[in-house]
C-alpha cells in the first residue's frame, strides 16, 4: 500500500505532486506577503516580489527535501526582498538609520511608556519602519509570524546566535523608538 | 549569574527559547536585580506592542488573482487538464483522502503496539488539521468562546465527555469545536487561536503516552491524561504549542473528567 506518497513526507519528487506543493505554498501566502510588505514597504512591490518568489519556488520545488515548507517559502521571499532592496538605491537610508541607532542605545527604556503606545498602530508601524531591514525581518518573523529561533535561522541563513543578537538589537532599538527617545517623537514634540 | 550574562539571555527567555535550568538561574537573578528586571520588562513591553494583529498585512486578493493567472494555483503542464477536469478531480481528492484515512487506520491497527503507531496518528491528525482549514471545509460545528457552551454541545454527539478549557486569559482563546473523524473513530476537535494561528486539539479516549513531531512546517504535540488522548496540531512554533499543551494540562483537574 502506498501510504507515503499522499503525505509527501520526503519532498516533492513526483510531477503530480506539484499541485500539492502549490497548495501547501499557498497556505503560507499571508505570511509570505506580510514579510515582503514589511521589508520593501510598498504594496505593489511586495506583490511583485511574492509573485516572483512563488514562481521561483514552484520551478525549484524538486529541491525541497521535505521538512519545513513555511521556512522554505519564507526564505525564498526573504531573499527576493533583499535582492530588491539592494537594487533600489533609495533604500540606502536603512543603513543610515542603523548607525543613528547605535549612538543612543545605552539608555534604559521605560516599559510603561512603551506600553502606552500599544493601541497607537500608526506610531508602532512608523517605529518598525525605521528599523534597518535586517532588524525589521527579525521582528516580523518572531513577533508577527511566531517563528522559533531555529526557523528564523533557516529563513535568514545565519546561525542561531546571530538571530539572538540581531533580535536583541532590534528590540532595544524599538524600545527607544517607542518610548519616545528616538527620532520619531522628537519631531512630534517640536510641534 | 552576573548582569552581563543575564542581559544576553533575556530575549531568549522572553521568547521561551531557554532551557529549564538556565531559565531558573535567570529568574533567580531577576528577583534580585532591579536593573535587569527593568530591562526584561522593557523587552516584554516591546513584544506586547508589536504583537498587535492590526500590524499584519494580509495578502491582497489581487495577489491571489495574479498567482492564479500565472499558473501557481494550477502548475504548468496541468493547467488545461485542470480546467476540464475540475469537478472529477475534487471527487478524486475526496476519494483519495478516504483511502488515506482508511489506509492509515488499517496500518494503525496492524502496528498499534509498535513505536510507529504515533507516527501514523500524527499523519492522520495533520491531514485532519489541513482539511479543517480548507476554504470549502467547515472548521466549527459549535462556535463559542465559552467552555460551558462548547462542552455540552458534545453531549449525545460523541461517546465520551471531552474536557474543554478556555485559555483566553493565557493567550490561547477558545473559538469553538466540531466533530471530526480520525483513526477508526469519531473524535472531538477543539479549536483555539493564538494571534493569527489556529490550533486544532483532537481528543479521544485512550492512553497513548506522549510525543511531539514536526511535519511539513506544522507542529504536533501529543499527550495522554486520565485515560484520554490529546493531539494538538498547528502552524504555531514548537515552544508556543508546548506552552499551550502545558496550560491545557494544568487547567484540567480530575474532578472534571467523565
Amino acid at each position: 500500500m502506498d501510504l507515503g506518497r499522499p503525505e509527501r513526507r520526503d519532498g516533492y519528487t513526483q510531477s503530480e505532486n506539484l499541485r500539492g506543493a502549490a497548495s501547501d505554498m499557498l497556505a503560507h501566502l499571508d505570511a509570505a506577503y506580510n514579510l515582503a510588505r514589511w521589508l520593501v514597504g510598498r504594496e505593489q512591490d511586495a506583490q511583485d516580489i511574492v509573485q516572483e518568489a512563488y514562481l521561483r519556488a514552484l520551478r525549484s520545488v524538486e529541491t525541497f527535501r521535505g521538512g519545513d515548507m513555511r521556512s522554505w517559502i519564507l526564505a525564498i521571499v526573504r531573499n527576493a526582498s533583499f535582492d530588491w532592496l539592494r537594487r533600489d538605491k533609495s533604500r540606502r537610508l536603512d543603513e543610515m538609520d542603523d548607525q543613528s541607532a547605535s549612538a543612543a542605545s545605552d539608555e534604559e527604556a521605560d516599559p510603561s511608556r512603551i506600553l502606552e503606545r500599544a493601541e497607537d498602530v500608526a506610531r508602532i508601524r512608523k517605529a518598525i519602519g525605521q528599523l534597518p531591514a535586517e532588524s525589521r525581518q527579525m521582528i516580523v518573523l518572531r513577533e508577527m509570524e511566531g517563528l522559533s529561533y531555529k526557523e528564523i535561522a533557516d529563513v535568514s541563513g545565519v546561525p542561531i546566535g546571530t538571530v539572538m543578537s540581531r533580535l536583541a538589537r532590534a528590540r532595544r532599538r524599538l524600545a527607544e523608538l517607542l518610548s519616545g527617545e528616538g527620532g520619531a517623537s522628537a519631531e512630534e514634540a517640536e510641534e | 549569574m552576573d548582569c552581563e550574562t543575564a542581559r544576553d539571555l533575556l530575549h531568549a527567555y522572553a521568547d521561551n527559547e531557554l532551557d529549564a535550568m538556565t531559565s531558573r538561574e535567570l529568574e533567580a537573578h531577576l528577583r534580585d536585580c532591579r536593573g535587569c528586571e527593568q530591562a526584561f520588562a522593557a523587552d516584554r513591553a516591546v513584544k506586547t506592542v508589536v504583537a498587535n494583529p492590526a500590524l499584519l498585512h494580509a495578502a491582497p486578493s489581487a495577489l491571489r488573482d495574479r498567482l492564479r493567472a500565472a499558473g501557481v494555483f494550477s502548475p504548468p503542464g496541468t493547467k488545461a487538464e485542470h480546467e476540464r477536469k475540475r469537478v472529477p478531480w475534487r471527487m478524486l481528492a475526496l476519494a483519495a483522502s478516504v483511502v488515506i484515512v482508511t489506509g492509515l487506520t488499517w496500518a494503525l491497527i496492524n502496528t498499534l503496539a509498535r513505536p510507529g503507531a504515533n507516527e501514523l496518528v500524527a499523519q492522520a491528525a495533520l491531514a485532519s488539521h489541513l482539511r479543517s482549514l480548507q476554504a470549502d471545509a467547515h472548521l466549527l460545528d459549535v462556535e463559542s468562546t465559552d467552555q460551558h457552551t462548547v462542552k455540552p454541545w458534545f453531549a449525545g454527539r460523541i461517546d465520551f465527555a471531552p474536557p474543554v478549557r478556555d485559555l483566553a486569559g493565557r493567550g490561547f482563546p477558545l473559538i469553538g469545536g466540531r466533530l471530526d473523524f480520525l483513526r477508526d473513530r469519531d473524535v472531538a476537535a477543539l479549536v483555539y487561536r493564538r494571534g493569527k494561528h489556529l490550533i486544532n486539539l483532537f481528543i479521544w479516549p485512550g492512553d497513548s503516552g506522549q510525543s511531539d513531531a514536526e511535519r511539513r512546517g506544522y507542529n504536533l504535540v501529543h499527550w495522554s491524561d486520565g485515560g484520554i488522548t490529546f493531539w494538538a496540531v498547528s502552524d504555531l512554533n514548537g515552544p508556543e504549542l508546548h506552552q499551550f499543551a502545558e496550560l491545557f494540562r494544568a487547567e484540567s483537574s480530575p474532578a472534571t473528567k467523565p
